[in-house]
């Protein structure tokens, strides 16, 4: 038996009476049961949710979404048709609207399970991890009335999140509080539906609904329009409403993108290329952020192929203007604010949100996006580009029909750059920000127009098309020597002999171990990548430790020669670094000045790196060969400082041979780098000869 | 749990009140504690003003009635044989009793309307939880009507009266219920309602015998009519038990009682009718 069944259900309001009502001319006869004039705020629904089920409903406003709710929390009956639940239902509309301020939070808490049908034991049992996941703390014996409204919203959800009710009914909770706060919420809405709770969900938040939901219920005007899985139901929704204000479609060819309240989805063909959050804006005011579906929008002109419109925040004296136009398969975004007044904005960007489904990137560096995993719970900056970046290129997983996004930036000034991330998992996509930080000096707008930046996207390229766009970009950030090519990755640095790819898994690559962690290369943050002459240089900045990393790759005799500077921010302790190159399981055999042996076959039993030279004095060179491969070899001779050469094969399940050029700390056990620039390793990596 | 615990259609049936009620019993006692706390939480003396506000009215009445006009009180002052400020008191407390039920229970869902708009619960609650606040203020003013009835009179009078006064107590308790859950469901629809419990009980505070005693000298049709106000007669029953030592008359006991019957009816009735809807009328 289904645990909420409703079954042909209307709902009509009659107004309300006051004394308004009487003293109208029909006045009287309204009070003696004459024609009412009603509203009708849902009609006919039928639907029904099974035992761990989520559902989303999603609609514009006024579509009824929260009488149907009502309807289900119990707190008002259909006027005909039927409602049955079959469990305990925790709302978690209107958070804490029972508390009683004068209460302590202790009082309201017991006093707010009991509404939600725990009993005193069951409260007993959860009161302290609710006060816990409130973090109220010493404020919980302090009258209510006393705390932030803030502190208020989250004892309230904290409570009925530990009423481990059948039911959970969710409304929009995720608009308030901090957005630590927020996180929480959706971490822990996520938990619960990975536990298999049945959840109602009501969201703008349009991700949201398709992240967590199993189907989606659209109402429109009252009527249930579509109940499929949430993608389908959010496409149909984005693309029926179009008739309503501040909302437009327009499109040309097969690319259709529409426009709704401060937000443009792209659609290819019958695919929606851009994640249910489509691209948006942010601007950034007194450490406030103002995302552009916050502000009063209104479509002031449109065309078949083209729309404008302008976005007035309630709270900043500013109007975003859109100017929107799809042409030959590519959407271009010109985006611009008109000031009222002097106004201070310390950043502004133009968000785009595509689908994890999109796995590599290029722009500057090329790389593929990290998995999102349940864990995440922050956004994570997988690849931030220098300002002369203009151009990236998002490429689809194979199995996808997703269409490869090539995204250009015309900025109002050399602010701006293309930064992209990996969202949090709840929203669960890729989001290139094409933003701009402003320093203090550049921050105040003059009253009246600024230009702020355009953005195109092109969605018309073959995958073909894409990939020989993306080699052409990427010759500019190799060097070759003879067949010998070096590409600079984020972090990494790929090394091919003519069209042949030597190295695999994480290629070559730098390791700096700093408090007992292993720092590297590719897990930090690149960017900047440039050409200076014949020099390719790169820039690393760890998140975690103050320091950066210069790499720079010159052309040399049948190979390259590496460069990496260690840039200290602070004083820093290094216990030991390395250089490695991980290289084709193919290669079979190694040498060094000193021995030389074979790769051995990759034990399955094997998960650790397993070193095979047994003299690690120090030596100039390691080399590893193989039939029919040329042969590479890693020299550190030039380098100042002495380095320790290691043949290694790595675990099973990475099947690489990793030449290693190692720096470790001497007896006292740490190598001090002061603040300043440092060049660590400077080696020669020939390859083939 | 796969019980229903709600289909729509049970919430309007009158017949499930009854056991809605028993079943959310700790709720009931749950909600009648926030109203006791959030009430005192900022008073000083808190819960002594349940004491003091009796004890200030009946001071102020005594001044008034029983000395400044004293003689055009005349014969109207009751109970010869004890000081008027006992006699008012055994009128006073009952009344009060009203008064705080009545009032309390007819704001009690509007004044709870974020709960009632927020989950659903048997909403009897609420102001049956408003009406055991009451109670506690009655019981409050029976203890002082006692000490002021022992200091003033000794306590040596105070007889087997004591014992019957519960079952006066019981019937203006079911007759209080009844209105109260009438009239906090009506006060939903037209807030009017608020307005005209006030007015009805200043006005009924002097058409019931509690300033003076039973004006058996009106007109005989008059007085029919003075006598169809049932709190006429559990003032009168109060007296009887409390000052006179005797079981009440029949009489004040059977029509109050009836009163009440037809009010529990017709309240639960309304009640149920109207409370499913509750939050579309916030």
């Amino acid at each position: 038996m289904a645990l909420i069944e409703v079954e042909n259900v209307s709902k009509v309001y009659r107004p309300q009476r006051g004394s308004r009502v009487l003293l109208s001319r029909e006045g009287l006869k309204t009070l003696f049961g004459g024609a009412h004039e009603t509203v009708t705020a849902l009609q006919d629904i039928s639907f029904e949710v099974e035992r761990g089920e989520s559902v989303g409903i999603i609609g514009s406003n006024g579509s009824g979404k929260s009488t149907l709710l009502k309807l289900l929390a119990g707190v008002t009956v259909p006027t005909t048709g039927r409602v049955t639940v079959r469990g305990r239902v925790a709302s978690l509309l209107e958070l804490g609207a029972g508390f009683h301020p004068l209460l302590t939070g202790r009082e309201n808490i017991y006093l707010n399970a009991r509404i939600l049908g725990m009993d005193r034991a069951h409260t007993d049992s959860v009161f302290d991890p609710i006060v816990e996941f409130s973090g109220i703390g010493d404020f919980i014996d302090n009258p209510v009335n006393t705390y932030s409204s803030g502190m208020f919203v989250r004892l309230g959800f904290a409570v009925a999140v530990h009423a481990d009710p059948d039911v959970f009914l969710i409304d929009e909770v995720l608009a308030v509080g901090d957005e630590e706060f927020q996180r929480r919420c959706r971490t822990r809405i996520a938990e619960l539906k990975e536990q298999g709770k049945t959840i109602v969900f009501v969201s703008h938040d349009l991700n949201i609904v398709n992240m967590l939901c199993n189907r989606g219920i659209l109402l429109s005007k009252g009527r249930m329009v579509s109940r499929k899985t949430p993608r389908e139901t959010i496409e149909y929704y984005l693309r029926q409403i179009g008739r309503d204000t501040g909302i437009h479609r327009f499109g040309a060819g097969d690319l259709e993108a529409v426009f709704c309240h401060g937000r443009i989805s792209l659609f290819k063909g019958e695919t929606e290329a851009t994640a249910p959050a489509g691209l948006n804006m942010q601007v950034q005011s007194m450490g406030q952020v103002h995302p552009s579906s916050l502000a009063e929008w209104e479509v002031t002109d449109h065309g078949p192929d083209w729309c404008q419109a302008r976005g007035r925040y309630s709270r900043l004296p500013v109007t975003l203007l859109w100017d929107m136009r799809v042409d030959a398969a590519k959407l271009r975004w010109r985006a611009a604010i008109e000031c009222e007044r002097e106004t201070t904005l310390e950043a502004v960007s133009g968000y785009s949100f595509w689908p994890a489904a999109y796995t590599q990137f290029h722009a500057d560096l090329s790389g593929s996006f990290p998995d999102i995993v349940p864990g995440s719970r922050n956004w994570t900056s997988i690849i931030q580009n220098a300002p002369t970046c203009r151009e990236t290129i998002a490429m689809p997983d194979v199995s996808t029909t997703l269409p490869p996004a090539v995204v250009r930036i015309e900025p109002g000034n050399d602010r701006f750059t293309l930064q992209w991330w990996n969202t949090d998992y709840m929203v669960g996509c890729r989001a290139l920000d094409a933003g701009a930080y402003l320093p203090r000096s550049e921050a105040a707008f003059a009253k009246g127009r600024h230009e702020l930046f355009t953005l195109e996207f092109d969605l018309g390229l073959s995958r073909a098309d894409a990939l020989a766009r993306v080699e052409a970009r990427e010759a500019e950030r190799s060097v070759t020597s003879g067949q010998a090519s070096a590409l600079m990755h984020t972090g990494m640095i790929r090394i091919s002999h003519g069209p042949r790819l030597l190295t695999s898994s994480v290629h070559l690559h730098t390791q700096f171990k700093i408090a007992n962690l292993w720092n590297m290369s590719p897990y930090i943050q690149w960017g900047a990548a440039q050409c200076k002459g014949r020099c390719v240089c790169a820039t690393g900045y760890s998140t975690r430790y103050p320091f950066r990393q210069h790499w720079e790759m010159e052309p040399a005799a049948a190979g390259f020669e590496l460069r990496v500077w260690l840039e200290a921010l602070d004083d820093i302790e290094v216990q030991e670094y390395n250089v490695s190159i991980g290289l084709d399981p193919a290669y079979d055999r190694w040498e060094t000045p000193l021995e030389h042996g074979v790769f051995p076959e990759f034990d399955v039993c094997q998960t650790g790196w397993r070193h095979l030279n047994h003299d690690h004095s120090h030596a100039a060179y390691v080399r590893a060969l193989g039939n029919g491969l040329p042969t590479i070899t890693l020299d550190a001779a030039a380098s100042d400082r002495p380095f320790q050469m290691a043949a290694i094969n790595t675990g099973y399940h990475q099947r690489t041979r990793v030449l290693q050029a190692m720096h470790v700390a001497g007896a006292d056990g740490c190598l001090s780098f002061s603040k300043g620039r440092h060049l660590c390793f400077r080696g020669h990596i020939r390859v083939g000869a | 749990m796969t019980q229903a615990f709600y289909a729509h259609n049970q919430q309007g049936r009158v017949l499930r009140m009854v056991p809605d009620v028993i079943r959310s019993r700790a709720l009931l006692y749950d909600l009648f504690w926030k109203d006791l706390r959030a009430k005192y939480r900022r008073a000083i003396i808190g819960l002594l003003w349940a004491v003091l506000q009796p004890v200030l009215m009946m001071l102020i009445l005594t001044f008034v009635f029983g000395y400044l006009l004293r003689d055009l009180m005349g014969s109207r002052i009751g109970g010869a044989q004890h000081s008027y400020a006992v006699f008012l008191l055994a009128g006073l407390v009952p009344w009060q009793f009203l008064v705080v039920g009545l009032t309390g229970a007819t704001n009690s869902i509007v004044a709870n309307q974020d709960l009632i708009k927020k989950v659903y619960f048997p909403r009897e609650t609420v102001p049956l939880a408003a009406i055991l606040y009451s109670v506690l203020n009655f019981a409050i003013g029976f203890v002082t009507f006692l000490v002021v009835f022992s200091v003033l009179e000794g306590p040596g009078l105070l007889g087997v009266g004591v014992v019957f006064a519960p079952v006066v107590f019981a019937v203006q308790l079911a007759l209080i219920t009844g209105l109260g859950l009438v009239c906090s469901a009506l006060n939903v629809l037209y807030r009017d309602v608020t307005y005209m419990v006030e007015v009805a009980l200043a006005f009924g505070f002097y058409a019931t015998p509690i300033i003076y005693d039973l004006p058996h000298d009106l007109p005989p049709w008059v007085y029919r009519i003075y006598m169809l106000n049932p709190m006429a007669h559990l003032v009168e029953a109060y007296r009887q038990a409390l000052l006179m030592n005797r079981f009440p008359d029949a009489a004040h006991l059977l029509w109050p009682l009836a009163a009440a019957a037809v009010m529990l009816v017709l309240g639960a009735w309304v009640f149920r009718r109207i409370a499913p809807t509750f939050a579309d009328h916030m």
